[in-house]
């Protein structure tokens, strides 16, 4: 199933193409699993920035394409021109803006217009936000389209790679797929500047100049 | 005019970012430099049949996004362009759209009904392209089988684009014809009939008149129950979506219909692959859905009136109905309980039978009752777990009075299952049932509580007994536990959770404490209803949570101390910070309320405010809200004595205030400024220069999610309330800001959210009469 035209693998690869309004989290998704960092700084994306991402399951190691697609459209480049030869999707929303949830109707729509019959998930994200604006049980556009619908956080892993492993086995035939090791979160280069490594040392030496709570006062063992 | 354009509409689709990058930069220049010949050959370049089908549908899709948007302004302007565009032009690329409906590849034809009912929404209304619908309608009698299929989505698309008023009802009439027909039976081309299908879904709205007029209605009805039989299954299970749609958009109309339907989707659920019965299923909680909505409005509303009367489709319905749903709750998935997501017809089948309880209310019960008391002693596993989930699914809903003798009887049994059943998903079920039964039915307000000195102690042991299950039954149990703690909030100066409080708490902290607690969510779950415990806990109880408080401490500094951490390690020392302060809010909070325990918060305020800085240190956004959250309830409770920390907390306050990038932690601390106010009134003074300064200047950012405005007007209020008289340096500032937003108002109603905010300023200020001084400036 190696896409036409593109750098190929030895093993199964497929397009998945991300959609979703802007600030839904969509980058912090992809780049969570990539690199392992969450990042706090909110940068749109640019037309379409694509991810190779591997994983691998008890029938081998298989790789995603991620197309991680601009959801505010005037950075949206060719916008569902991105979605050809998709073989799955994600759809983002963010649970604590209303707005992004109304919009889910519109993205599924452009996407099953240009990629038909594909298996799709729906991403409720943000769900350690205390103010969630959409609550679970609002939550109802899977029940008409048949997709299947995660709640996930990018910020705390929350059920984040329940996506991939649901696209996996559908795009597998295979029920009884699983991934046979989380994916490798790559420690990210660690650059400490003097400032910062001189503010953690102040907070350690100032922690240990504090009086512990006595053995005694224990009662929780 | 026409420019060779493949190459580089390939390029554009290429993993290669740079490759990607430099394809559109061309395809932008030429669209700016010479948009009538850009346009034209991109369908050109669709139409062709000798080009890559690739570069063909991209170059309709380029198309169809220059004359559409989503931001209206944006389409508006496209449209303008179009229409001023050369006529020679245009002609020629509604010509090439037309043609590529002929085309022998799929993808170029799907683009093509795109393209044109994207220029049919822009031309019709301006009564352009008038030969368009005429020149559809033709095609369906006299062409090949593709081309009756492309011309059938085209005109499901095109129904989509344009407002019936816009087009004849003679032809809206036409289309209809022409599209219902394309579903009929005697169509023998599936493609045909599955495009026609969806175009019926899609042009349901534009079809109003024609579902008014009983004779059209009862066509269309009739030939969407018969596609619902059709032998293949994609047509089958379009046809069923229209049912669900037709449901939602003309309930009022469906009278005539809900037997024969009834029997066409109990027939799909039982034997028809899963994605059709699904959608079966789904007519069922859709027509759930919208007698929940029309009762709630015919009760809500004074006049006892509603626009849409209720046909009660459900009470009639109910004793087919429900027999249909408990037997979809026997085909479970292996390994179901442990993917909480799931969506599959068992999940579908409780969804429904738990909106038909909310629906019908205490009429379903005795239909469900049976299936219950007959299977949750089988031997076979999913007969019981499927007891259990309907039991579990029929808890909102009917009246207390109905359920409470039920569940008082069931409870024993309930209790042994999620210890002793041999089946996890079964335990699961189980335990989720036990919370439903705590949320709905265990509350100081049931007349017949399910809860009583004779089973309390029993219902505790067994709980804490099952959080040392697997993870996903434990975090079940938590949540058991959550609501059982939940009822008792009320419960007035003692409680039966006083004797177990001890050792409730302390298996909570075990639990969080599991090497595998990670999973499920199931530490979220231990500290969200320690907290719960503690919230809704008795005076009784107030020297052991003093004690917690050490407890908590020493984990939250645990944490802080742990080193050389792997990537994915400190991510959940992260988290465990963020539940750490959460769960130090709640008890602050607890403590704090009461007089005999508040001198304990002054007592530790050092340690606790030393430790909070120490996460403000950790560089995490979720972590450092929930300290701020922490912070604004030790302030609330230790009042003036929080001066002591301002110097080096403002320091945080100021950062935060900045913070637009993590627009939720700077909305926090807006929050927290205004427990502070409350806390330190007049002690706020020295800080107010700054405060104010930045809350002006948030108040007046562009870049600062618009969400944090109205928070920010509410605390100018709060300072203003703690300063009194001194407010009036920042008067005319305040004012001015006020003012803009006031006009902003005026000119865009539609953001209630902002001037929510200024009302509660003015509700402020209006209390204490500052308004009075504002007219002597």
């Amino acid at each position: 199933m190696a896409l036409p035209q593109q750098h190929t693998v030895d093993y199964p690869s497929f397009k998945l193409v991300i959609v979703g309004d802007g600030g839904t989290g969509k980058t912090t998704f992809v780049k969570r699993h990539i690199t392992g960092e969450f990042e706090k700084k909110y940068e749109p994306t640019i037309g379409v920035e694509v991810h190779p991402l591997d994983f691998h399951t008890n029938c081998g190691r298989i790789r995603f394409y991620c197309w991680d697609t601009a959801g505010q459209e005037k950075f949206g480049g060719l916008r569902d021109g991105y979605y050809i030869h998709g073989h799955c999707a994600i759809i983002m929303f963010d649970v604590t803006a209303r707005m992004t949830y109304r919009n889910v109707a519109t993205w599924h729509r452009d996407l099953c217009r240009v990629c038909e019959n594909i298996p799709i998930v729906l991403c409720g994200n943000k769900v350690d936000v205390k103010n969630r604006q959409v609550k679970a049980k609002q939550v109802t556009f899977h029940r008409k389209k048949n997709l299947q619908y995660y709640e996930i956080s990018a910020k705390s892993n929350y059920n984040f790679e329940k996506p991939f492993l649901y696209l996996a086995k559908k795009l597998a035939g295979d029920q009884g797929l699983h991934f046979v090791e989380m994916p490798a979160l790559a420690p990210p280069d660690v650059v400490i500047d003097i400032a910062t490594q001189q503010l953690n040392e102040e907070e350690i030496c100032r922690a240990a100049a504090q009086p512990l709570p006595d053995d005694e006062d224990d009662l929780f063992e | 005019m026409a420019m060779e354009v493949t190459q580089v509409l390939l390029s554009a689709q290429s993993i290669d970012g740079n490759v990607r990058k430099h394809a559109e930069d061309s395809l932008r220049q030429f669209q700016e430099q010479n948009l009538p010949g850009f346009l034209v050959s991109l369908s050109g370049e669709l139409a062709s049949e000798d080009k890559p089908v690739d570069s063909r549908k991209l170059a309709g899709l380029i198309l169809k996004n220059a004359l559409d948007a989503k931001d209206e302004n944006r389409k508006q302007e496209l449209v303008q362009r179009w229409l001023s565009l050369d006529p020679v032009a245009k002609t020629q690329v509604k010509s090439c759209l037309l043609q590529t409906l002929s085309s022998l590849v799929p993808d170029a034809r799907s683009t093509a009904t795109q393209v044109i009912a994207k220029v049919a929404g822009i031309e019709l209304p301006q009564k352009q392209w008038p030969e368009l619908i005429g020149s559809l309608l033709s095609n369906i009698h006299q062409v090949p089988t593709h081309v009756k299929q492309a011309t059938l989505e085209t005109l499901g698309y095109l129904c989509e684009e344009v407002s019936p008023q816009v087009v004849d009802q003679d032809q809206v009439n036409k289309i209809l014809t022409a599209v219902v027909q394309g579903m009929n039976a005697s169509e023998g081309n599936n493609d045909v009939r599955l495009a026609a299908t969806r175009a019926l879904y899609n042009a349901l709205g534009f079809a109003q008149a024609n579902f008014s007029n009983d004779m059209e209605r009862d066509y269309i009805m009739r030939v969407v129950c018969e596609t619902t039989v059709c032998p293949e299954l994609k047509i089958r299970q379009a046809a069923f979506e229209c049912l669900v749609s037709i449901a939602a958009m003309y309930y009022e109309k469906l009278a005539p219909y809900i037997q024969d339907i009834y029997n066409i989707t109990a027939k799909a659920v039982r034997v028809d692959e899963e994605p059709v019965a699904l959608q079966a299923i789904e007519f069922w909680s859709t027509i759930c859905d919208e007698e929940t909505d029309i009762l709630e409005e015919y009760m809500g509303d004074s006049n006892g009136d509603s626009d849409i009367p209720c046909f009660y489709f459900i009470k009639q319905a109910l004793p087919a109905l429900i027999p249909l749903l408990l037997e979809t709750l026997l085909k479970q998935e292996e390994d179901q309980d442990l993917d909480e997501g799931a969506w599959n017809i068992a999940m579908a089948g409780g969804t429904c039978l738990g909106l038909v309880a909310r629906t019908v209310g205490d009429d379903i019960v005795p239909l469900v009752m049976p299936f219950i008391e007959e299977n949750i002693t089988k031997p076979d596993w999913r007969q019981r777990e499927a007891a259990s989930y309907a039991f579990g699914s029929i808890l909102e809903g009917p009246s207390p009075d109905k359920l409470a003798p039920l569940v008082n009887h069931a409870l024993p049994f309930m209790l042994s299952a999620l210890v002793k059943d041999p089946n996890n998903h079964v335990k699961d079920t189980t335990a989720w049932t036990l919370g439903r039964m705590f949320e709905f039915l265990h509350s100081s307000i049931v007349g017949t509580p399910i809860i009583n000195e004779g089973n309390c102690q029993q219902i505790i042991t067994v709980l804490l007994q099952s959080m040392k299950d697997v993870p996903n039954v434990a975090e079940k149990a938590c949540g058991a536990l959550y609501f059982l703690a939940q009822g008792y909030e009320d419960v007035g100066p003692t409680s039966p959770l006083t004797p177990l409080f001890q050792e409730i708490v302390q298996s909570l902290l075990t639990v969080t404490h599991r090497e595998d607690a990670t999973e499920s969510r199931l530490r979220t779950a231990a500290y969200e209803t320690l907290n719960e415990v503690v919230r809704c806990s008795t005076d009784e109880t107030a020297t052991l949570v003093v004690q917690l408080v050490s407890v908590i401490m020493m984990e939250l500094h645990k944490c802080l101390e742990a080193q050389n951490l792997s990537s994915d390690e400190r991510e959940k020392r992260s988290e465990l910070i963020g539940l750490l302060c959460g769960c130090m809010q709640v008890i602050i909070q607890k403590l704090g309320s009461l007089d005999s325990t508040k001198y304990v918060l002054v007592q530790y305020s050092d340690q606790i405010m030393r430790l909070f800085f120490r996460v403000f240190a950790c560089r995490n956004a979720t972590a450092h809200e929930e300290a701020m959250l922490a912070i604004g309830a030790l302030a609330y409770s230790i009042g003036q004595e929080f001066s002591n920390y301002m110097p080096e907390f403002y320091k945080f306050l100021e950062m935060d205030l900045q913070n637009f990038e993590e627009y939720q932690v700077c909305a926090v601390t807006v929050g927290v400024i205004g427990d502070i106010c409350r806390a330190l009134e007049l002690k706020i003074l020295p800080y107010c220069d700054g405060i104010m300064t930045q809350l002006l200047k948030n108040l007046s950012s562009d870049n600062l999610h618009r969400s944090v405005k109205p928070p920010l007007f509410s605390c100018i209020g709060d300072i203003a309330l703690a300063i009194g008289d001194n407010f009036n340096k920042y008067l005319m500032y305040a004012m001015n800001t006020l003012q803009l937003a006031a006009e902003m108002y005026a000119h865009t109603s539609g953001f209630d959210d902002e001037m929510t905010g200024v009302y509660q300023f003015f509700e402020k200020w209006d209390i204490r009469g500052i308004f009075c001084d504002f007219s002597r400036v």
